[in-house]
């Protein structure tokens, strides 16, 4: 008899396909290459910058927030294949320091309809906070328009009091983005001042 | 191959569906390769030729009959899901070709030779550098590694610290993230966060900074804080005041 090289059935060759693919997938979700979910691009940016697993806790439109003890985070979720890098965040805003509040924010500019559309968003944790007020303030550069945003403190199902308002306006040339933030009691009187320049994020279709 | 075997071959060959060419061409060789081996044990035992290829050929049986039986063993779903697999496994392997391999170089001259590297700052010729080893990792695997250091200036016109760092992933499949950018630095000799300035460049798979420091204290060190996201670290920088370098 004329010995054959034995070939494999076809279930044989199934499972083993199989098995290669299951190992390409996993080594593709442990680098993050996949984001098609929110919670993947929220671990995808957990995994780029270390830092532990945060919970999403509000979400508007395709942005959301998460949170851990240490971090709040905004995130902005669209599906897609993290080839050459990951995700970056939105907004990592740090609470490691017992702040009296957290606060970021993302502005999307759309050039083809002239309108820009920007979120401002964070957590309170100051006594007597009812609201928060969002400004651009440059002396050097008064000519450009003021903008001012604002948004309402609500207490969230976990108990903690967030704020996020989403504001819409025509697109100026000149259109800062608001990096001021001032908390408010309930009387409108100022509780506390700070500066959002490094929890800010933008975003432009052409 | 005998036309009589190849025929039968063909002719249980249409009963089998969803074989592929090749499966069928195997499954016309294994018939044939049996009749062939049945016929010579038969001419072995005194047939001619003819009738022993006949009688091979009928031993077989209905080529419908065989056919049927073999069309079993190829099943539909099998080939679906062996091509189903090899097409997501083609896919996913080509994502990770792609993702991967740019930054591997990269990452590995940035642990072992920095100084090599196109992205190192010549600021000050090599030989006027002091190396240094100070590496600190941070919470995602990134390593910042410090690996030269200089002093220029005099007494009159005042000292400026220049140190040059390489970043990279402790996995050389990943980019860093953290560079020296993330770090505050200030003086033992003053808690006054220094202002900063220098540049860098890099690419997948390594960064690098060179940063200058003016009005250095003389005999300083430079510490670099961290404190973010629940993770804090302070790194020391000695200075090599004993070799004060020209720019």
């Amino acid at each position: 008899m004329k010995h054959k090289k034995k070939q494999r059935t076809r279930k044989q060759k199934a499972l083993c396909r199989g098995i290669v693919f299951a190992v390409f997938l996993g080594l593709a979700l442990y680098f993050h290459l996949f984001c098609l979910t929110p919670m993947q691009t929220i671990r995808a940016t957990e995994f780029r910058m270390g830092l532990e697993p945060t919970e999403i806790v509000l979400s508007k439109d395709n942005l959301y927030l998460s949170e851990s003890e240490n971090v709040l985070m905004l995130s902005n979720h669209r599906p897609r294949l993290n080839v050459l890098v990951l995700p970056p965040p939105v907004a990592v805003m740090d609470k490691s320091h017992s702040p009296l509040i957290v606060a970021g924010g993302y502005s999307l500019t759309d050039y083809r309809n002239n309108q820009m559309t920007v979120h401002l968003v964070g957590e309170v944790f100051l006594e007597g906070a009812a609201s928060v007020r969002a400004y651009h303030k440059d002396e050097l550069q008064p000519f450009l328009r003021a903008v001012e945003l604002t948004a309402e403190v609500f207490t969230a199902d976990n108990g903690n009091r967030y704020f996020w308002s989403v504001t819409r306006f025509e697109l100026d040339k000149d259109t800062p983005i608001p990096f001021n933030l001032d908390v408010l009691d309930e009387n409108g009187a100022v509780l506390y001042t700070c500066n959002m320049l490094d929890t800010w994020a933008g975003e432009s279709i052409q | 191959m005998d036309d009589h075997f190849q025929n039968y071959g063909n002719a249980v060959c249409k009963y089998i569906n969803h074989a592929t060419g090749r499966e069928k061409d195997s499954i016309r060789a294994e018939l044939a390769a049996h009749m062939e081996d049945h016929a010579q044990a038969l001419m072995d035992a005194g047939y001619d030729e003819d009738h022993a290829r006949n009688a091979a050929l009928t031993a077989m049986g209905d080529p419908a009959e065989v056919g049927k039986a073999l069309n079993r063993e190829y099943p539909l779903r099998w080939l679906i899901l062996s091509r189903l697999f090899l097409t997501l496994a083609v896919c996913t392997g080509l994502l990770l070709l792609l993702a991967f391999p740019g930054g591997v170089y990269a990452s590995l001259v940035a642990r072992t030779a920095p100084m090599q590297s196109g992205y190192h700052t010549v600021s000050i010729p090599a030989e006027e550098l002091t190396p240094m080893d100070i590496k600190q990792t941070f919470p995602n695997g990134d390593v910042l590694w410090v690996y030269a250091t200089a002093i220029t200036g005099d007494d009159d016109q005042g000292y400026t610290a220049h140190i040059y760092t390489s970043s990279y992933n402790k996995n050389p499949l990943r980019d860093p993230y953290y560079g020296v950018g993330a770090l505050l630095f200030t003086t033992d000799a003053s808690s006054d966060v220094l202002p900063r300035s220098g540049g860098g460049g890099g690419t997948h798979g390594a960064a690098y900074f060179h940063r200058t420091f003016d009005c250095i204290p003389k005999g300083a060190s430079l510490l670099g804080h961290y404190d973010q996201y629940g993770t804090e670290f302070t790194i020391e920088i000695p200075l090599p005041w004993e070799e004060v370098a020209t720019p």
